[in-house]
C-alpha cells in the first residue's frame, strides 16, 4: 500500500473513530427519562417561573409558549392586565398597570416580555395581536434571546446544563478536521490541484462539525428531572380538566398562575395560540397609526402583471406579449393542412396528452406546495397545451387543428390574452410618465419576493383604511424598516415606490436593540 | 350482495359500539375527575381545620377576654368538621368558618402584642395560604363538575349515561345562599 493510500485509509478510519466517539458521547449525555409525578394542583415550594417550566416541559429542547406563559405570569402578579371586552378572546387587550410601570427585580426574560408590552401598550393598552413582531428576523432574534435568558436561569437553578462539556466540544471539533487534513495531504501528494485538496480538507470536518452542532444544547440535571416530573404531574392535573384547554387569556384574572403554567406546559392551547410573540399573521396586522388600534388586512399582489416594474421593463413586456399574440395570430391564419406531422395515436399525440396533464399537475402542485400560482407557472402551463392542438384527430381534448379554418378557440383565447397584456403594459408604461403620488404612513410589514433582484413588498398603513395593498419597494432601497413612519412617492399603476423619505425611525420595541440608522433612498 | 350488506351492517355495529364505549369512558373519566378534585378540596380543608386550634390558642394568650370570637371560631370549625355534610352544606359551613376567621385575624390589628407574636403570624400566613389553595381547589372542582354535567346533559352522553354506572349529577362547591339569594340592586 502506498503512502497516499495509507493517508486515505487513515483518514477514513479516523472518521469512523470520530463517529464512534461521538455516538458514545451522545449515548452518555442523553436526557434522562422524566417520571411524571402524581396529578396535583400544587406548584410546590419556591416554584420555578413559567418560562423555566416551559423548558422543562419541552424536555430541554425548546421554550415553546414561554413568552406567552411569562406574560400571563406577569398578569397574575398584577404587572399587566388582560381584558376581554366581548365574546371573542382574539379581541382581548393587554394593559400596563402602575405596578408594571415601576416593576423592578424581574428576571431578564420577564423584563424582556414586559418591555415588549410597554413598547406596544405605552399609550394605555394594545390588542394582544399587536404583541407580535411583524418581522420574521426580529421575532427570531427576540425569541432566541429569550431562550438564552431562560436557559441561563434554569442553569442557575441547577435544572439544566450543557449537553457536552466545553472541553469535549473543543476536542470533537478539532479532531473532526484531522481526517480532512490527511485527505488534503494525500491529494497534494497525488498531484491533484489545490482546489481539490482544499475541498477534501474542509468538507469532512464541515460535515462532522455540522453533526456536532445539531446536537449541542441543554440536558437535564437530576434535580431538573425531578422538577420536570413534578410539573408533569401538574400538566396531568390541568389536562384532566377539559375546559382548561380553551380558557382565554383574560381568564388569568380567575386562574392566576395556573393559566401561566398551563400555557408553559402546553395545556391551554387557545391562550398559547393567541398570545403570539412570533412574526404574526402576515395578512392581518394590528396598527395604531392614526391613534386607534385596528386590524389592517394586507393584500400581496403576487400575480399582478407589471407589479414593481420600471417603464423600460413594461415596454419590454408589452413588446414580448405583442409579438406572441401576433405570432399566434399569423400561425393560425397561415397554417396549412399538410403541416400535420403525426396521425391519430401517434407519438406527438401522446406527448400532447402528457404535456397537458403536466400543466394540470404543475398548476395543482403550485397550489398545494406554494399555496399560490405564479404567472410563470400559468404561462408555461398554457403554452404546454399547444402541442396537443397540432395533432391530427379529434378524440379526447384535441381537435383536428390543421383541418380547421382559422384559429382554434384556445388560440383565440391566447391571442386575446397576450394582446390584452400588451395593451395593459403599454397603458401602465404611459401612466408611469405621470407625476408620482405622495403618501404617508407607517410601514406595517416588509417581505422579500423570489429572486434577489425582485422588489420587496412593503405594506403601508395610511391610517384611512382597514385594507391595504402592498407596494413594490425596489430591491436596492436601504434603511426602511418595519414600524417606521415614511413619506413615499409612488406610482399607483405598477404600485412601485419611486422614493422614500423617513419621517420617524422605527424603534425595536421591547428587544433593547437600537434602531438602525435610516437613510432616505 | 348479502356479504356486502352483512359487512356494512357489521361495520355499523362496530362503529356504534366503539362510539358508546368511548362516550361511556369519557363520562367515567369526568366523574373520576370530579372526585379527584373534591379530594384536593378535602385535603386543603383538613389542613385548615388543623391550623385553627393553633391560631386560637395563640390569640387567647393575648386577648383572653375576646371569648365570643374564640367561641364563634371554635363553633364554626366544629360545624365544618362534624358529620357527613353534603357538598353544599359543607361549603356553607366553610364560608361561615371563613367569616369568623376574619374576625380572629382582625384581633391582630387591635392587639399589637398579638400581631407581633411569631407563632400567630406564622399560623396566620399558613392559614391564608391554605385558603388560597382552597379557593383554587374549589375552582377546579366546580370546573370539573361543570364539564361532567355538560357531558351528561348533551348528546350522546345523556343516552349513554342511562346504561348504568352511577352517572348522577354532582353538587357545586358553593354555599346555597350565595346563588339563591336575589341580587340586590339599588338605584341611587
Amino acid at each position: 500500500m502506498t503512502l497516499i493510500e495509507q493517508l486515505y485509509w487513515g483518514g477514513g478510519a479516523l472518521i469512523v473513530l470520530w463517529l464512534v466517539c461521538f455516538g458514545l458521547a451522545l449515548a452518555a449525555t442523553r436526557n434522562g427519562v422524566v417520571t411524571p409525578g402524581p396529578a396535583t394542583q400544587e406548584f410546590g415550594d419556591d416554584p420555578e417561573p413559567p418560562g423555566v417550566v416551559s423548558l422543562l416541559g419541552n424536555h430541554w429542547r425548546g421554550v415553546e409558549h414561554a413568552a406567552a406563559a411569562t406574560l400571563l405570569d406577569l398578569a397574575a402578579r398584577g404587572l399587566v392586565e388582560l381584558r376581554q371586552p366581548g365574546d371573542d378572546p382574539a379581541r382581548s387587550s393587554v394593559h400596563l398597570t402602575e405596578a408594571g410601570r415601576t416593576a423592578s427585580g424581574l428576571m431578564p426574560y420577564e423584563q424582556r416580555v414586559l418591555d415588549r408590552v410597554i413598547a406596544r401598550a405605552a399609550d394605555g393598552g394594545a390588542p394582544i395581536g399587536a404583541i407580535a413582531f411583524r418581522d420574521d428576523e426580529r421575532a427570531a432574534t427576540w425569541n432566541g434571546a429569550l431562550r438564552k435568558e431562560i436557559v441561563a436561569d434554569a442553569r442557575l437553578r441547577g435544572l439544566s446544563r450543557y449537553r457536552f462539556a466545553p472541553l469535549l466540544v473543543s476536542a470533537l471539533m478539532t479532531s473532526s478536521f484531522v481526517p480532512g487534513a490527511l485527505f488534503a495531504v494525500a491529494v497534494v501528494m497525488g498531484g491533484h490541484n489545490l482546489r481539490a485538496a482544499l475541498f477534501l480538507g474542509v468538507a469532512p470536518g464541515g460535515v462532522l462539525t455540522f453533526l456536532l452542532g445539531k446536537t449541542l444544547g441543554e440536558r437535564a440535571t437530576p434535580k431538573g428531572l425531578e422538577r420536570a416530573g413534578h410539573w408533569a404531574g401538574l400538566r396531568a392535573w390541568l389536562t384532566a380538566h377539559e375546559d382548561f384547554a380553551q380558557l382565554p387569556p383574560a381568564a388569568v384574572t380567575v386562574w392566576d398562575r395556573y393559566l401561566a403554567y398551563g400555557t408553559a406546559l402546553g395545556v391551554t392551547t387557545l391562550t398559547g395560540r393567541l398570545l403570539g410573540f412570533d412574526s404574526g399573521d402576515r395578512r392581518r396586522v394590528w396598527s395604531s397609526y392614526g391613534g386607534t388600534w385596528r386590524p389592517v388586512r394586507i393584500r400581496y399582489p403576487r400575480l399582478r402583471p407589471g407589479f414593481g416594474n420600471s417603464t423600460r421593463r413594461l415596454l419590454q413586456l408589452a413588446a414580448a406579449a405583442g409579438i406572441v399574440a401576433a405570432g399566434l395570430c399569423a400561425f393560425a391564419v397561415l397554417r396549412q393542412p399538410d403541416w400535420v406531422v403525426v396521425t391519430d395515436g401517434g407519438s406527438l399525440h401522446r406527448a400532447g396528452l402528457v404535456l397537458s396533464a403536466g400543466w394540470v399537475g404543475s398548476a395543482l402542485l403550485g397550489l398545494v406546495v406554494a399555496g399560490k400560482l405564479s404567472r410563470w407557472t400559468l404561462l408555461v402551463a398554457f403554452l404546454s397545451m399547444m402541442p396537443g392542438n397540432f395533432v391530427s384527430g379529434s378524440d379526447g381534448w384535441f381537435v383536428d387543428a390543421a383541418a380547421q379554418d382559422g384559429p382554434l378557440l384556445v388560440e383565440w383565447v391566447a391571442i386575446v390574452v397576450f394582446g390584452a397584456l400588451a395593451a395593459y403594459f403599454l397603458v401602465l408604461a404611459f401612466l408611469e410618465r405621470r407625476e408620482p403620488d405622495m403618501i404617508t404612513g407607517e410601514v406595517l410589514r416588509m417581505e422579500s419576493r423570489k429572486g434577489k433582484k425582485a422588489a420587496r413588498f412593503l405594506a403601508l398603513d395610511e391610517g384611512n383604511t382597514d385594507l391595504t395593498t402592498a407596494w413594490a419597494l425596489p430591491a436596492a432601497s436601504q434603511g426602511i424598516a418595519t414600524g417606521a413612519h415614511v413619506r413615499l412617492r409612488v406610482s399607483r399603476g405598477t404600485r412601485t415606490i419611486r422614493s422614500a423619505e423617513l419621517v420617524k425611525a422605527a424603534t425595536w420595541e421591547g428587544d433593547r436593540v437600537e434602531a438602525p440608522k435610516q437613510d432616505a433612498s | 350482495m348479502g356479504v356486502i350488506v352483512g359487512a356494512v351492517v357489521g361495520l355499523l355495529v362496530v362503529v356504534v359500539v366503539w362510539w358508546v364505549v368511548r362516550t361511556y369512558n369519557r363520562l367515567v373519566r369526568l366523574r373520576n375527575q370530579t372526585q379527584a378534585s373534591w379530594a384536593q378540596i378535602d385535603v386543603q380543608l383538613k389542613r385548615r381545620h388543623e391550623l385553627i386550634p393553633n391560631l386560637v390558642e395563640s390569640a387567647r394568650g393575648y386577648a383572653a377576654h375576646e371569648r365570643g370570637t374564640f367561641e364563634a371560631v371554635t363553633a364554626a370549625r366544629g360545624a365544618a368538621v362534624s358529620g357527613e355534610l353534603g357538598v353544599t352544606d359543607r361549603a356553607a359551613a366553610e364560608d361561615a368558618l371563613t367569616a369568623t376567621l376574619g374576625k380572629l385575624f382582625a384581633l391582630g390589628e387591635s392587639y399589637p402584642d398579638l400581631k407581633a407574636d411569631q407563632h400567630f403570624s406564622t399560623v396566620q400566613v399558613e392559614l391564608r395560604s391554605a385558603e388560597d389553595k382552597i379557593a383554587y381547589a374549589r375552582q377546579f372542582y366546580n370546573s370539573a363538575v361543570q364539564s361532567y354535567h355538560t357531558a351528561l346533559e348533551s348528546f350522546p352522553g345523556n343516552v349513554v349515561s342511562g346504561l348504568g354506572g352511577a352517572h348522577g349529577r354532582r353538587e357545586y362547591f358553593e354555599a346555597a345562599g350565595v346563588v339563591q339569594d336575589p341580587v340586590q340592586v339599588r338605584f341611587a
